[in-house]
């Protein structure tokens, strides 16, 4: 069954997505290889779930509400190792600003996840960026809010 | 020997725990797999998900919403797929296949699923650079030695929003980058 799975990612997502950082952390193995070096981020590395966290947490409450909307996930096991892909069309949201409320970005995760004990955790993240539209102000004005 | 049958009866037990993917979700995989890859322009992989005797594609809907499926539609080769595929998704800046819930019937070595689709699509021209795909898939998927693979896929068109003109421009940029 691989119901285990598609549970991690998706309560990972709606958790970032709740700011329920608890529940997220919950769902993060120790240490996760970060790759978001398609949207310019830098180059991938092997992280801590806390300093991941830290920096999400300097931009994502910026924003009134954020949406990660995931298509279906393609999953593929190898024993105690999961590979997951999907797409995902993100949208951001500040009410009210001029130059447009939403930022919206396209691109896909890939994923992997490592069982341990009796539960699915992700242990690499991996963006890839496709395009994005709307208000691209938009992070820049959430890190300002975020740091107020 | 109760040390080893215990080993042996713990090992047992640990092949349980395993994520076995079900057939279900692997039929799953193929369809999305068209759409994923297709995206990201690696054309060897969205020829794998379909059958290699090949595969109908049906687009009536699109081409003529009153039309239905016409019996006469020619059974392609998954290189003949990608190839008519390449004239013109290459011409896009980018797409975006998002597909939505989707449902799975198995019947033996068949397979049966319906989705729904978003698909965006980007090319910045001198008007507006999107056009979005709404409708839905049905696909017929038979089960072989290198797994579930697609013998017959339906888009359905329900809407488009946007700038209707974008096929048309991706085709002839297609046509001018390969001049």
């Amino acid at each position: 069954m691989t119901q285990d799975i598609t549970n991690a990612v998706v309560r990972f997502f709606e958790a970032v997505d709740n700011r329920d950082w608890v529940a997220a952390k919950a769902l993060m193995n120790d240490p996760i290889h970060l790759d978001y070096s398609s949207y310019g981020a830098g180059p991938a590395a092997e992280l801590r779930p806390s300093d991941i966290l830290h920096g999400w947490q300097q931009v994502l409450p910026g924003f009134d509400a954020t949406q990660h909307q995931l298509g279906p996930l393609i999953i593929e096991t190898e024993g105690p190792e999961a590979h997951v892909r999907a797409n995902v069309t993100a949208t951001h949201q500040i009410a009210a600003v001029t130059g447009g409320e939403l930022w919206t970005v396209f691109g896909s995760y890939e994923i992997g996840l490592t069982q341990t004990a009796d539960m699915w955790r992700i242990s690499s993240l991996t963006f890839l960026f496709k395009y994005q539209g709307g208000n691209t102000e938009l992070p820049e004005l959430a890190q300002k809010r975020a740091e107020a | 020997m109760k040390a080893i049958a215990a080993t042996v009866l713990l090992l047992a037990g640990a092949t349980s725990v395993v994520a076995e993917v079900s057939d279900e979700q692997k039929v799953l995989n193929t369809i999305n797999n068209v759409g994923y890859y297709a995206d990201h322009g690696d054309w060897d992989r969205v020829a794998a998900q379909f059958h290699p005797d090949g595969a109908v594609l049906d687009y009536t809907s699109y081409a003529n919403a009153s039309a239905g499926t016409s019996a006469e539609l020619p059974t392609l080769l998954p290189a003949e797929i990608v190839g008519a595929w390449q004239t013109i998704l290459p011409g896009y800046d980018r797409t975006h296949h998002l597909m939505g819930t989707e449902s799975v019937i198995i019947d033996g070595d068949r397979a049966t699923t319906t989705s729904n689709v978003y698909a965006t699509h980007i090319l910045e021209n001198d008007g507006e650079d999107t056009w979005v795909f709404i409708g839905d898939y049905q696909h017929e998927l038979v089960k072989t030695e290198t797994g579930w693979k697609i013998t017959f896929m339906r888009a359905n068109l329900r809407a488009q929003l946007g700038n209707p003109e974008l096929p048309t421009l991706a085709m002839e940029r297609v046509k001018t980058e390969n001049r």
